[in-house]
């Protein structure tokens, strides 16, 4: 999806708010597995807006470099500005301007989906981890994202979603290509929204390239059934959508 | 020409300019400060700079021996 030609970069934090504490779960579980101690220079490759950029760069207490190779997701980043630790450039997650070595982590958030060459992509964040660096992987999988409460209410989304995201084995194989060890895998608890209402309120933005994808009736005639559904459900049920986080390693030279 | 905007962010971090390189040829990159390019020799390209922002990006880049 090119974010350029749409409106989405700036419905798309709305669409994604967080609770402090899902962030901080997040940050906690990448530092589980990452030992801050041995990271000063993180990647956030694809990062978008750069909703992880200045917290990451703060839990780590590192320098952080955020790719993006939408203008307009940038221009979003760039207006955070967090700090003067964390700067971002634009460029393809397939052909990174960045150094050999250069970096302890690469994270990566929702992003092997928009790539056009995963396995290119896979290779430049191999190059451009040091030996024994680490790379934090956020990413929607098909035996996962097939569960999330959304998709039965829109025709045709299941479909897409098949086609889009890559199986678990599919993305261990990617980054093994690219001369990585799998060190971890789990799937996270994420609470996406408060509850069925706030729940439809944030797909009704559609800063998802799953439901933008979606023809404008079958988007539409969806979100109606989800708000009826919300109606009947308990107000205070939060809505989850779990998220697979893998962490590879680059083997020490 | 070389004067830094009125507010001071147009000028490339220099901790990112240590670490940029072409992302086509991962030759080094000379910083033209005038001109706001990043300059790949290797690749032949200019890559431009826009708010302090480096846009490398090959589809972006001017090419050095187009006239």
């Amino acid at each position: 999806m090119d974010y350029d030609k749409t409106a989405m970069p700036a419905a798309y934090d709305r669409a994604r708010t967080y609770q402090p504490e899902v962030l901080r779960l997040w940050l906690e579980a990448i530092s589980l597995e990452v030992p801050k101690t041995e990271v000063d220079h993180i990647i956030d490759f694809g990062c978008g807006t750069g909703r992880y950029s200045g917290p990451l760069s703060v839990h780590f207490d590192a320098e952080l470099t955020g790719i993006e190779p939408s203008e307009k997701m940038l221009a979003e980043a760039s207006a955070k500005a967090p700090s003067d630790r964390v700067r971002f450039c634009r460029a393809a997650g397939e052909a990174l301007p960045l150094a050999d070595g250069c970096a302890d982590l690469v994270f990566i958030s929702m992003v092997l989906h928009h790539l056009a060459d995963p396995a290119r992509a896979a290779m430049e964040c191999g190059r451009t981890l040091r030996p024994g660096g680490r790379l934090a992987l956020r990413t929607g999988s098909t035996e996962q994202s097939v569960s999330y409460p959304y998709i039965p209410f829109f025709s045709g989304l299941l479909e897409i979603i098949r086609e889009r995201l890559p199986s678990r084995a599919r993305i261990r194989q990617l980054f093994e290509d690219a001369g990585l060890e799998l060190a971890s895998h789990r799937v996270i608890k994420h609470q996406f929204a408060a509850s069925w209402p706030a729940y439809a309120d944030k797909l009704a933005l559609r800063a998802d390239s799953f439901l933008a994808s979606l023809p404008d009736p079958a988007f539409n005639t969806g979100l109606d059934a989800l708000r009826a559904h919300a109606e009947e459900q308990d107000p205070g049920k939060p809505i989850r959508e779990d998220i697979d986080f893998f962490v590879f390693r680059k083997p020490a030279a | 020409m070389n004067e830094p905007s009125e507010s001071g962010t147009d000028e490339v971090d220099p901790k990112l300019l240590e670490i940029l390189v072409c992302p086509l040829t991962k030759g080094p990159l000379t910083y033209d400060r005038e001109n706001q390019e990043l300059i790949s020799e290797t690749a032949r390209l200019a890559y431009p700079i826009r708010e302090g922002i480096p846009i490398m990006l090959v589809e972006e880049a001017r090419g050095l021996d187009d006239d």
